[in-house]
Formats: structure tokens, C-alpha cells, sequence
């Protein structure tokens, strides 16, 4: 095992000095990441420090330090395939999103935000483990030129939210732990047999609920919370384009049922929105669609209405106490020539929210109203792009 | 619907445990084999190791025992009790381990193997994850 790890010491002193080169290229090209590549620099410092300690634990001849590989791994792999080849490949779209998300953050309340960078290349994903303030943003390549399925980047943007502030996820698992444990207290009545297996089903609810899961809850409720019904109808639309069986408990699965999501994310819209025309005919396309599926009694145990309105309501009261800057989306929605009107000042949950709106209400204006739109945000942030 | 998010949230929160928990053992284990020394480990280093495996073997322990253990330690729990050693073993060497940690004495080879064997755990759960962001 020395070998390998002889070897594997040349290995990182290698990668280790190209990360710091290309770090120190890229700031020069794009001074604006500064505070990201400090971020880097000072990870990439932490790992130089410890290949110095490996050199010691070798010449020790301590063939056991295998272990601290995957910390090595860790480092490189965020680096190298996700951090260096965003800001090496970051083009004119990428910093036409990083402008608008930018915006965006800091009108939910995401103050402690320093820099993001933007990768528009397949799928919706937030990177916040080098720090909360500097995250990586994937999204698909479409957000060049379309809002369509933006609203799940408010989503992401609730993965960032409970990085930075894990003590939702403390508050969240107590709330899933009483309700779980009240279900104990109430099966103690039950006839020993019967009482068995009612606590082993509990119990794996309560496995169910890990800290991955809370949070994907948690990042639906909080998309809702600030960007309103376009992310409650995009949730609807991301379920119905799965076509999947929507009471499923799939534990492979790091989200949970999209009939919970669903109605986690109604239940957190503002009360406003409960007769707008959208919002009602997003929920009675969902209600047709969970009519084809059947309810089963594991469903019923896991993301019971109980649970997932007190998990709603919990986490309500975590963003308004610890977020107090993000705002519980509550415009109204305009009708006809008003909706199609955008102003300067408005932020990308309206223009996304009156999108649904134009969308589902006119579509055979939303095409060329997405157009406009797109070209007038772009002049604001004074970026021709030629897209 | 991406899962990489997730992942990454997870393994920002196993990642200064593993390292923590990974780098303490090395120390104790230098210790025991008498060239703490030679890697510039010194007295207050080598105390904080103990006091960080300790800590976190007495948590360990305690959640063995709960109803509802805490959260963090849930996936763990789970490798634990799907490996092949019974739990009422895992009980009785972590009880050994918590007093022989508490002692000033240098930590024996058999206490060094039981840490070993939790480190193995964390390091299981923690490449579980780095491999689903990265790998052939």
C-alpha cells in the first residue's frame, strides 16, 4: 500500500499546483470571481497542507493513511469537475444568468451571497459545500432564451438557504421526530402483535424522513414562499412530465412523492392566490391526475396531511424568523394587456409568474411576449449577447 | 429532477466529521506506534484527538441506545446494524473504547483497531456519496 501512496503523493502535488495555476489565470480573466477564487484558494491551501502531512505520514512509513484519500478526492473532485470547468467554459449566457440569479437571490433574502457562477449545461443543481456564499449553479441550457422551468431554480436557491443556515434542518427533524413519536405513543394502546408491526412502520417513516429529504421538502416550500404560483405550476408540470405513480415512497429516491410535493407546495402558496385561475386550473389538472393513482396505506403513514402540514408551517416560520429579508410572494396577477406589460423594476418571480400566466391563459401569445421580455431584461443588464 | 444538490448538501455535512474523525486517528495511531514525534504531533495535538474521537464515540454509543437517534448518525446506524458484527458487540466496544479514552494512559492496538472500525464506517458512508458525483 506505501507504493500506491508514494505514488499518489507525485499524483496530487501534480493536480494540486495546475488547480493553483488555473485559479490564478482565471481571476485575472474574470476578476469579478474574486471572492470565489478565495474561496478556492483557501480550500486548495487546506489540501496543500494536508499533501504536506501525507510526505510526513510516507517517510513514517505509515502504509495505513489510505483513509485520507477520499479528503483528498473531495477537494479535487469539486474542483475539477465541477468549480474550474464552470469558470473556464463560463460564456456570455452563463454571465447573463449570473447577473439575473444574482438579482434574484438578493430579492429572496440571500444576503450572505458573494458571487455565484452559472453553468447553463443540463440540469438544475446548486453547489454550496465550498461555501454558502460562492455556490455553483447548474441549469439547463434553454435559460439562455427561455424562462420555461426557471421557477426550479428557487428551489435551488433553497438548497443554499439550508447550507447556510443547517439549524432548519435541526428544527425540521424535531418537528418530524414528534409527530413520529405521538404515532408511538398512540400504538402503545394497540394488541401486542398488531403493536409491533404498527412501530416497525413507524419507525421506517421516521428512517424515511433523513436530513436529504427534509430538505427537498423544505427547498419545494421555500420556492413556493418566494416565487409564488409559477413554482407551485412548474412542480405540477415537473410531476406530470415524470409520469410516474405520484404516491410512491421510492427509498432509492432522495425527493419525496410528488403528491407530497404537490401539496406541500399548495399548501405554502399565500392564501391570495387560492380563486386565481391559474393556481385552480394547475390543481384540478393534479387532482385528474392523482384520480388515475391509488392511494396505499404506506403513503398515507409517511406523508400524511398531518405531517406535512406541520412540516409546511414549520418551515414557514423558519424563513420568516431566519430569513427575515425574503418576502412571501404576493402579487396579484393582472389579466389581459396589464399582464404583458413588464416594468423595469420587476423581479424575476413576477415576470415568471405572469409567464404561467400569459402561458396557460393565452399561449399562442406567450412565444413572442418570452421574446420581448428576454430582450428587454438583457438591455437592463446592458449585455448583448446575440442569442 | 437532479439529485447532485442533495449529494453535495450531504457530503458538506459528513465531509469535516470524516476529516476530523480521519486525521485524529492517524495521531492516536502514530502515537501508539511511537512516531507522533516525527509527524510534529505534539501533547495538545494529540489530546485534541483524543477528545474529538471521544466525543464523538460517546454520541455514538448514546444514539445505540435511543428511540429516536439523532438524525446525522441515522445512516451510520443503518451501516452498523447491516454489517456483520452484532450490535451488542458494537455496545460492549464502544463501552471499552469510551473508558480506555478517558485514561491519560497511550491508547493499545486493540482500542486503535475498534477506532478503525468506526472509521471504516464514516469513510463508507462519505465515498458512498463522493462516488455518485464522480467516477468511472
Amino acid at each position: 500500500m506505501l507504493e500506491y501512496i508514494r505514488a499518489k503523493v507525485v499524483d496530487y502535488a501534480i493536480i494540486l499546483s495546475w488547480i493553483e495555476q488555473e485559479l490564478q489565470d482565471i481571476e485575472l480573466r474574470r476578476p469579478e470571481h474574486h471572492s470565489l477564487i478565495v474561496r478556492l484558494q483557501s480550500e486548495l491551501a487546506e489540501t496543500k497542507d494536508l499533501h504536506n502531512y501525507l510526505i510526513e505520514l510516507v517517510k513514517a512509513d505509515d502504509g495505513s493513511v489510505l483513509s485520507l484519500i477520499p479528503v483528498f478526492e473531495s477537494f479535487i473532485v469539486l474542483a475539477t469537475s465541477y468549480y474550474l470547468p464552470a469558470l473556464q467554459k463560463e460564456g456570455e449566457a452563463d454571465r447573463f444568468l449570473r447577473q439575473l440569479l444574482l438579482a434574484a437571490m438578493k430579492q429572496c433574502g440571500l444576503n450572505w451571497i458573494e458571487d455565484i457562477v452559472v453553468q447553463l449545461d443540463g440540469q438544475h443543481a446548486t453547489f454550496s459545500r465550498l461555501s454558502a456564499e460562492t455556490p455553483l449553479i447548474l441549469a439547463p441550457p434553454q435559460h439562455a432564451v427561455s424562462f420555461l422551468d426557471m421557477p426550479g431554480l428557487y428551489h435551488e436557491f433553497g438548497h443554499n438557504v439550508s447550507r447556510k443556515l443547517p439549524r432548519i434542518v435541526d428544527i425540521l427533524t424535531v418537528a418530524v421526530s414528534e409527530h413520529f413519536a405521538d404515532l408511538l405513543r398512540n400504538a402503545d394502546s394497540l394488541i401486542s402483535k398488531i403493536r409491533d408491526e404498527r412501530n416497525l412502520a413507524i419507525n421506517n417513516a421516521l428512517e424515511y424522513w433523513n436530513i436529504e429529504r427534509q430538505n427537498e421538502l423544505f427547498c419545494d416550500i421555500f420556492a413556493t414562499f418566494v416565487c409564488g404560483p409559477a413554482h407551485y405550476i412548474s412542480c405540477i408540470d415537473m410531476a406530470l412530465r415524470s409520469d410516474r405513480d405520484s404516491f410512491h415512497v421510492d427509498d432509492e429516491d432522495v425527493h419525496p412523492p410528488f403528491s407530497a410535493r404537490v401539496y406541500a407546495c399548495y399548501k405554502s402558496l399565500n392564501l391570495i392566490y387560492s380563486h386565481e385561475p391559474i393556481v385552480v386550473m394547475a390543481q384540478n389538472a393534479w387532482k385528474g391526475y392523482e384520480d388515475m393513482q391509488r392511494r396505499n396505506g404506506e403513503f398515507d403513514l409517511i406523508c400524511s396531511e398531518t405531517l406535512l402540514d406541520c412540516l409546511v408551517g414549520t418551515a414557514i416560520r423558519c424563513i420568516r424568523e431566519l430569513l427575515p429579508g425574503a418576502k412571501y410572494y404576493s402579487t396579484p396577477l393582472p389579466c389581459d394587456e396589464e399582464l404583458e406589460h413588464i416594468p423595469e423594476e420587476m423581479s424575476l418571480a413576477d415576470i415568471l409568474n405572469r409567464g404561467a400566466k400569459i402561458l396557460f391563459t393565452y399561449p399562442e401569445r406567450y412565444a413572442d411576449w418570452e421574446k420581448k421580455t428576454f430582450k428587454k431584461i438583457k438591455s437592463l443588464y446592458r449585455l448583448d449577447l446575440n442569442i | 429532477m437532479s439529485t447532485l444538490s442533495s449529494i453535495d448538501g450531504k457530503l458538506g455535512r459528513e465531509e469535516p466529521q470524516h476529516r476530523k474523525f480521519t486525521l485524529a486517528l492517524i495521531a492516536l495511531r502514530a502515537q501508539a506506534r511511537g512516531y507522533a514525534t516525527k509527524l510534529g504531533l505534539q501533547e495538545d495535538k494529540l489530546e485534541e484527538s483524543r477528545k474529538t474521537l471521544f466525543d464523538f464515540v460517546v454520541r455514538l454509543r448514546e444514539a445505540l441506545d435511543q428511540e429516536i437517534p439523532k438524525i446525522d448518525l441515522r445512516p451510520l446506524l443503518r451501516r452498523m446494524k447491516d454489517g456483520k458484527k452484532p450490535m451488542q458487540d458494537w455496545r460492549k466496544d464502544l463501552d471499552a473504547l469510551i473508558a480506555q479514552l478517558q485514561l491519560e494512559e497511550q491508547v493499545t492496538d486493540e482500542t486503535i483497531s475498534v477506532l478503525e472500525d468506526v472509521q471504516l464506517l464514516l469513510a463508507a458512508e462519505f465515498t458512498h456519496d463522493l462516488r455518485r458525483l464522480y467516477y468511472r
